[in-house]
């Protein structure tokens, strides 16, 4: 899985780094050595054209002009950098502080710093020269001051999105103090930005000096500027154009070299798959013939989809890389496929090549995508859009996102049902011409008949109070409102063919049943074909007869939902099969009785009572009457929850269950200190966390065993700020060298199944699971008494899941840890938790 | 609510503006009387002046008479033309107000069909050319850019006469032909810059979810184009556009130095270079107030035009 990190020099950025070293070059060298003098005067010469012994002529005092811009070049770079580390310095700092603490101190520094930069600079910089007195050293400080606000509103924005970040909350957990986080943790993972505002602002710097030059009120003789012998030469420019056009073009050019170059600093939204080179993608067009599968069956007559040798690839790193090689299927009329698979195994692409939505993120090819007797692969633009949304539909995995967030969601879906009445208009007109003139006038249908359409299909798709939601932006609605409305856009004008891609994984587990249950139904109501792509199993059983088992872009198996599940052949299918099925995994025999707490105060209560009959077990943790609250005394006052109470004893492995939204999480960081709460709360010894998404529980910019390392030294710190560590373990009291430190990682990396190699990568080269690994070994390298773990696999893939969770257990046994495990799948729970709680 | 809560926060910002004003040219430069009276004069000449111009009261009481005068229209006097600051500023204003509005109007009819043509064509050779020409006209400084066009159009092609400038009262028609040109050194930077922006905010939206649902639906792309992304990534343009519009303003400002155009800019060089005090105060005020209003107006279209903002309030 290791990301290939080769970043491609553009063009671009070459010219702008070979022009922008040549001028600094000159620059330097000028400050030495420069033709002529730069104050040497010859009448003679007056205003003489370039030639070889004056390159750029002379000015009207017969000075040489090109020792003059290589000089006043060397100026202006250096005032200009002046500026920007004064700026930037400065900027850094304010930024930081205020994004990372944010208060009062924040909001008015911010709103001060809003208002100064909302002017012109070179305006206030002529006005604090006028009032401090013009000259270099005056030019730089006031330009430096003036352009602190543009530094510190990039750097503060980027603090506040990234200390939301888990990896900056884990590192509070682990005890590292503010300005550890502000400086090693955060810092380093802003600089793509901060360097790219810096190459922005050094260009602002070197066309203020050289506008307040130019107006005679910047750098003063004899420090030679380029501004300056602009305004000189503007007097005799039609005899002596060179005099002024030279420096300007200078100034013109340094500032080009520097953006051409910054330009490439800024990261990429997304890669476009024409970036892996036009010759690439010849070549895969003329070898995915080669891949063919080796043999396969013309269609049977009643086929309403089949896919012939399809291939997909994607930019990766410049080059090509196929995510579906050779796929083949078909789907009958009235007849529901799906297609499983774990993220990465190029199942969505392949809906997307289907319905050709690739757009510039990726190519396909295919021998042939036969759709209802039309060859889509050579289909025209205008008939492939008749038939998307009216004859095949498709729903997406983001409802949160698939919606433009700045329209009635009714206008969307009438605009939709629209497009294709027009398109029907027509064809009838074409048609039957003046023959039938009232079914034309049926097909145009009017504006409160499409109401009616898209109403009826919001009501197929299960919503209540249509009327209302019509006229709702999509953000005033829930995730799975939003879900059934792009359900009812791809019924509403009952196609063929529907393509569900993982329709239910962004949402709630009650709310994806219902969702699944209403295509069900919707599926016979209507006799949809249906294609239903998901990473889930089991999902998949409820809704489709056949199946195609995916990974790595091959298909790996096919066949009856029945035969896949009872006797899969291929390994990897057999792993997909168990997945889930968390009891045969660790037995159920654990688990005695599972006491169903449901804000149950009498349940609850009774918890406690057993806690305290097994009173001989050390309790690492208890919690009284705990009580959370958002924004307390405000309006938007929220209670999260209020009267918990439980107790962990050592050993034991404690689950809480709920929905999303009890406020699993925030108990969690409840315990660690990270939320305010009312109650009692005792923790012996310490409590780390392992997070749910470990693509940001890990600080992206540092290696693997810098982070293994920050935390052995943090809490080597904090034993010894306790003092209480010295009593009872003086083998902890002294700092362990680095050597025995790193030999403990790796120790460590062993443990949780890596090794050493691992210890010089950063996040961005692991997997999903590894990176959930390393988190593992963060938290349990140090002994905590207790391990907070929230949802640890939810984020994985499902055949990850269970090695992960296994690696746990046995951790759990080989270090005698105690765990707090929260997860919303109650099966889990059963499977390896001593005790549950529900909240 | 939201618009109430907008307007006092911009009176707030307005106050806070004169304060500064007052007190960067009414404390900062020191004793006004030394100043109009020369080092020459008796500690009694001073003196008498300080009392006459009530520099003897507490700070607060002169900015209360100062701020007075400014709402009656009363900018004090300037020291070097030794005329009413008002009546200096009234023409000149009008001039620069008008070379901005100008320079604004031809980056807001460049800047976007060429944005939307570059988007469309994508790593296309035609967007190839409007990147390669949008990142050398943002390196110009618009001064050179204006030298160049003064070379290149008024001596060199003869289309305008150089200096030939004519006052808005005298003939409109002719104001206006011949402030073109100094408009299109203003904005020819900031058409790149808008250019670039709104490109890119463009081929952003395109990558978003909801189009991809639009297209599963059928709806053509100069459609979706037109209704739906163009919109979308317009709201944030507005608030970049705003941005420049102060820009613009200081860039007139320099501008009219290359023309030789009599606005706000020449004066306010002249009076940095001659200490004018009552002048700049003036001028600061002015631009001061103007860029803050626009940024509310720019605030509230954001507001109109963005639902997820208006609702969260």
């Amino acid at each position: 899985m290791a990301r290939k990190n080769k970043k491609h020099i553009k063009i671009s950025f070459f010219i702008g780094a070979v022009l922008l070293s040549v001028l600094v070059v000159f620059a330097v060298a000028g400050f030495f050595y420069t033709p002529y003098s730069v104050e040497e005067v010859n009448y003679k010469l007056r205003l003489s054209a370039p030639s070889l012994k004056h390159f750029f002529g002379t000015d009207n005092m017969g000075r040489d002009v090109f020792s003059r811009v290589v000089s006043g070049l060397g100026a202006t770079l250096a005032v200009s950098l002046g500026i920007t580390a004064i700026g930037a310095g400065m900027g850094v700092l304010i930024g930081a502080f205020t994004g990372y603490f944010g208060g009062i101190a924040d909001e008015i520094i911010m709103r001060l710093n809003d208002t100064l930069a909302s002017f012109p600079s070179i305006l206030l910089a002529l006005v604090c020269v006028s009032l401090f007195g013009s000259g270099t050293a005056n030019v730089v400080w006031v330009l430096g001051v003036l352009f602190i606000p543009s530094y510190a509103r990039v750097v503060r924005s980027e603090f506040i999105r990234e200390k939301e970040k888990d990896y900056v909350k884990n590192a509070g957990i682990y005890g590292a103090s503010h300005l550890r986080i502000i400086f090693l943790y955060i810092l380093p993972n802003i600089k793509e930005s901060f360097f790219a505002a810096i190459a922005i602002g050094i260009n602002n710097a070197i066309l203020a000096e050289a506008g307040l030059s130019y107006l005679g009120l910047g750098v003063q003789p004899p420090v030679p500027s380029l501004g300056r012998m602009l305004a000189e030469g503007q007097t005799f420019i039609l005899k002596a154009p060179w005099v002024c056009v030279f420096p300007g073009a200078v100034i013109m050019l340094t500032v080009l070299a520097f953006a051409l170059v910054s330009e490439n600093l800024e990261s990429r939204d997304y890669v476009s798959v024409f970036g892996a080179g036009r010759k690439n993608i010849r070549n895969f067009y003329k070898n995915t013939a080669a891949f063919s599968d080796v043999s396969y069956e013309s269609p049977e007559k009643d086929t309403l989809l089949s896919v012939r040798n399809l291939h997909v690839a994607v930019n990766d790193g410049g080059e090509l890389r196929e995510v579906v090689s050779g796929l083949s299927f078909d789907v009958r009329s009235g007849q529901s496929l799906g297609i499983v698979g774990e993220s990465g195994s190029g199942k969505s692409m392949t809906a997307s090549a289907v319905m050709k939505l690739l757009g510039n993120k990726a190519v396909y090819a295919a021998d042939s995508v036969l759709f209802d007797g039309k060859e889509l692969c050579s289909i025209k633009t205008k008939e492939l859009n008749e038939l998307r949304g009216s004859e095949i539909a498709m729903v997406f995995q983001e409802p949160m996102t698939s919606l433009n967030p700045t329209k009635k969601v009714g206008k969307q879906l009438a605009d939709a049902v629209k497009t294709h009445v027009k398109h029907k208009k027509r064809n009838t007109q074409v048609r039957l011409n003046e023959k039938n003139a009232e079914e034309t006038a049926a097909a145009d249908k009017t504006s409160e008949e499409v109401k009616q359409i898209v109403l009826s299909a919001m009501k197929d798709a299960g919503l209540d109070d249509c009327d209302r939601i019509y006229n709702s932006y999509p953000h005033q609605l829930s995730g799975g409102q939003r879900q059934r409305l792009l359900i009812a856009m791809a019924i509403a004008l009952k196609p063929k063919l529907i393509i569900c891609d993982e329709p239910t994984t962004a949402l709630d587990a009650e709310i994806a049943d219902k969702i699944l249950e209403r295509l069900e139904k919707l599926r016979d109501e209507y006799r949809l074909s249906m294609i239903f792509i998901s990473h889930d199993l089991s999902v998949i059983g409820r809704l489709c007869e056949r199946v195609i088992v995916m990974k790595d872009g091959i298909k790996i198996e096919e066949g009856s939902f029945k035969e896949i599940t009872d006797s899969p052949s291929h390994g990897y299918t057999k792993e997909l099969v168990s997945a889930g099925k968390w009891h045969e995994l660790f037995g159920s025999g654990k688990l005695k009785s599972v006491p169903a707490v449901n804000e149950n105060q009498a349940a609850v209560r009774k918890l406690t009572e057993n806690v305290r009959a097994s009173g001989q077990k050390t309790m690492i943790c208890k919690v009284e009457n705990l009580c959370v609250t958002y924004d307390k005394n405000t309006k938007k006052e929220l209670k999260v929850f209020e009267n918990v109470d439980f107790s962990v004893n050592k050993g034991e492995c404690v689950g809480i269950s709920g929905k999303s939204g009890s406020g699993k999480t925030t108990l969690l960081k409840t315990l660690v200190g990270m939320t305010e709460y009312d109650g009692k709360i005792e923790l012996s010894g310490r409590a780390l966390m392992v997070f749910q998404d470990p693509y940001s529980s890990l600080n992206p910019s540092m290696k693997i065993e810098k982070m293994l390392d920050e935390v052995q030294l943090l809490q080597y710190r904090q034993s010894r700020k306790n003092g209480k560590g010295a009593e009872k373990n003086s083998a902890k009291n002294s700092l362990p060298s680095k050597s025995d430190r790193r030999k403990k990682s790796v120790e460590m990396l062993r443990k949780v199944g890596l090794d050493e190699s691992y210890l010089s990568r950063k996040p961005a080269e692991l997997s999903g699971g590894q990176r959930q690994r390393t988190a593992i070994a963060l938290a349990v390298i140090t002994e905590p008494e207790l391990v907070l773990l929230d949802e640890p696999v939810t984020a994985l893939d499902v055949t990850v899941q269970e090695k992960v969770l296994k690696l746990l257990m046995q951790l759990k046994k080989d270090y005698g840890l105690t765990y707090l495990l929260i997860s919303h799948d109650l099966n889990l729970l059963e499977a390896v938790c001593d005790r549950i709680f529900a909240l | 609510m939201y618009y109430v809560k907008k307007l006092l926060s911009l009176t707030a910002t307005v106050i806070l503006i004169t304060v500064l004003a007052f007190l960067a040219f009414s404390v900062i430069p020191g004793d006004a009387a030394v100043l109009k009276l020369g080092t020459d004069a008796t500690e009694e000449q001073v003196e008498a002046l300080r009392e006459e111009m009530g520099l003897n009261d507490g700070v607060a009481v002169r900015y209360a008479r100062w701020a007075k005068g400014v709402l009656s229209g009363d900018f004090g006097e300037s020291s070097y033309y030794n005329m009413p600051t008002a009546e200096l500023l009234g023409e000149k204003t009008v001039t620069t107000l008008w070379l901005a509005a100008l320079a604004i109007i031809m980056i807001i009819i460049i800047s976007v069909p060429l944005a939307i043509i570059s988007s469309v064509r994508e790593n296309g050779i035609v967007d190839r050319i409007i990147q390669f020409a949008g990142q050398i006209c943002m390196a110009v400084p618009s001064f050179f850019l204006g030298v160049l066009i003064i070379l290149v159009l008024g001596l060199t092609f003869k289309v305008f006469t150089v200096g030939g400038y004519v006052s808005y009262k005298d003939d409109f028609g002719k104001f206006i032909g011949y402030m073109i040109f100094p408009a299109m050194a203003v904005a020819v930077p900031k058409i790149a810059m808008t250019v670039k922006f709104l490109r890119s905010s463009l081929i952003k939206e395109k990558q978003k979810d909801y189009v991809r649902t639009l297209r599963a639906c059928g709806t053509p792309e100069f459609k979706i184009l037109a209704f739906d992304v163009l919109k979308n990534a317009l709201i944030p343009t507005v608030t970049f556009v705003g941005l420049i519009i102060a820009e613009v303003l200081a860039g007139s400002v320099i501008v009219e130095q290359v023309f030789g155009i009599p606005g706000l800019g020449r004066l306010l060089v002249m009076s940095v270079q001659t200490r004018d005090y009552s002048v700049l105060q003036a001028i600061v005020l002015y631009i001061g107030c103007t860029v803050v209003t626009v940024n509310c107006l720019v605030d509230i279209s954001y507001h109109l035009a963005d639902p997820t903002v208006r609702n969260k309030r």
